[in-house]
């Protein structure tokens, strides 16, 4: 009867002292015997999930045309590109919307200094003042 | 012949006259020998700023975009041409980038300490390369002597 079995296998025990435990046991004999390979051969339970930046989880590819998606990326004041730090994107993808950004004011599409109003209310996707990695000042 | 994409921004004008001015373009595309994929009208607009060409301010300006293919060699030409139209506020031509596939994303690993991440640790490997470079360099004596005997 299994389900009575006293020393059934618990994943959460401490391998060292299972490993005590079972000289102890041997000589029952009628104990099951677990090896340490059960133990060690699990996947990582406390790994973290994978993160993945809001334009590579909604497969967004910068474009210049895209005038209002650029703009939430730039300050509103002053008109400068947010830095990785702060914007929490990829490398490659930061670098894409930067190119895409000096392109479409090059074109006359996006203002240089200020955010077009128009857009000064969109939905903020990260927050300047809490940013992914410290500031570097 | 590459694929190239115009960003052109006309003079505020009544609409015969801007498809006048779109045929214009157009058809000095196809002297070239190239061809049109497409043409957006992206409306018109308030320009970002003061823009000023051929000796007048503009603040407003229709919006066009022409997808095209010219020979690389026919470009300048077309957008010199292009610059001596008085009805062309703003023009630039960007090269449309292939098809690459988007490299996986790589939050998850600059995200991690510095002492986990792989660029730092290349840093790091750098570092102790010009290290063990630099003492490499120096002179050892050999002499067994834990003093200098030829200082003095």
């Amino acid at each position: 009867m299994g389900r009575f079995r006293t020393n059934r296998f618990n994943p959460w025990t401490n391998l060292q002292k299972t490993i005590g435990q079972k000289k102890t046991e041997a000589i029952d004999g009628d104990v099951q015997v677990f090896k340490s390979e059960h133990l060690v051969n699990i996947p990582n339970p406390y790994e973290k999930e994978k993160r993945l930046c809001i334009l590579c989880k909604m497969n967004i590819v910068p474009d210049y045309k895209n005038t209002r998606m650029l703009s939430q990326f730039i300050s509103r004041f002053t008109g400068r590109i947010y830095g990785r730090h702060i914007t929490g994107l990829c490398r490659h993808k930061q670098d894409h919307v930067e190119k895409e950004i000096k392109k479409s004011r090059e074109a006359g599409l996006m203002p240089f200094y200020f955010r077009n109003p128009e857009f000064s209310h969109d939905p903020k996707l990260f927050d300047p003042d809490n940013p992914f990695r410290p500031h570097h000042y | 012949m590459p694929s190239y994409e115009l960003c052109l921004l006309f003079k505020v004008l009544p609409r015969p006259e801007i498809t006048q001015c779109l045929k214009r373009t157009a058809s000095k595309i196809f002297e070239t020998g190239g061809f049109i994929r497409r043409i957006d009208n992206l409306g018109t607009a308030d320009t970002p700023w003061k823009i000023s060409s051929h000796d007048a301010i503009h603040k407003q300006a229709s919006y066009f975009i022409v997808e095209f293919d010219v020979p690389s060699s026919a470009l300048d030409p077309f957008n010199n041409y292009l610059s001596r139209d008085i009805d062309i506020i703003k023009r630039t031509i960007f090269k449309v980038p292939e098809n690459i596939p988007q490299p996986a994303c790589t939050l998850h690993e600059e995200l991690k300490p510095p002492a986990y991440r792989s660029e730092v640790k290349e840093m790091i490997a750098i570092g102790k390369r010009k290290r063990e470079k630099e003492a490499r360099k120096k002179v050892q004596f050999n002499t067994g002597l834990d003093y200098m005997p030829f200082q003095r």
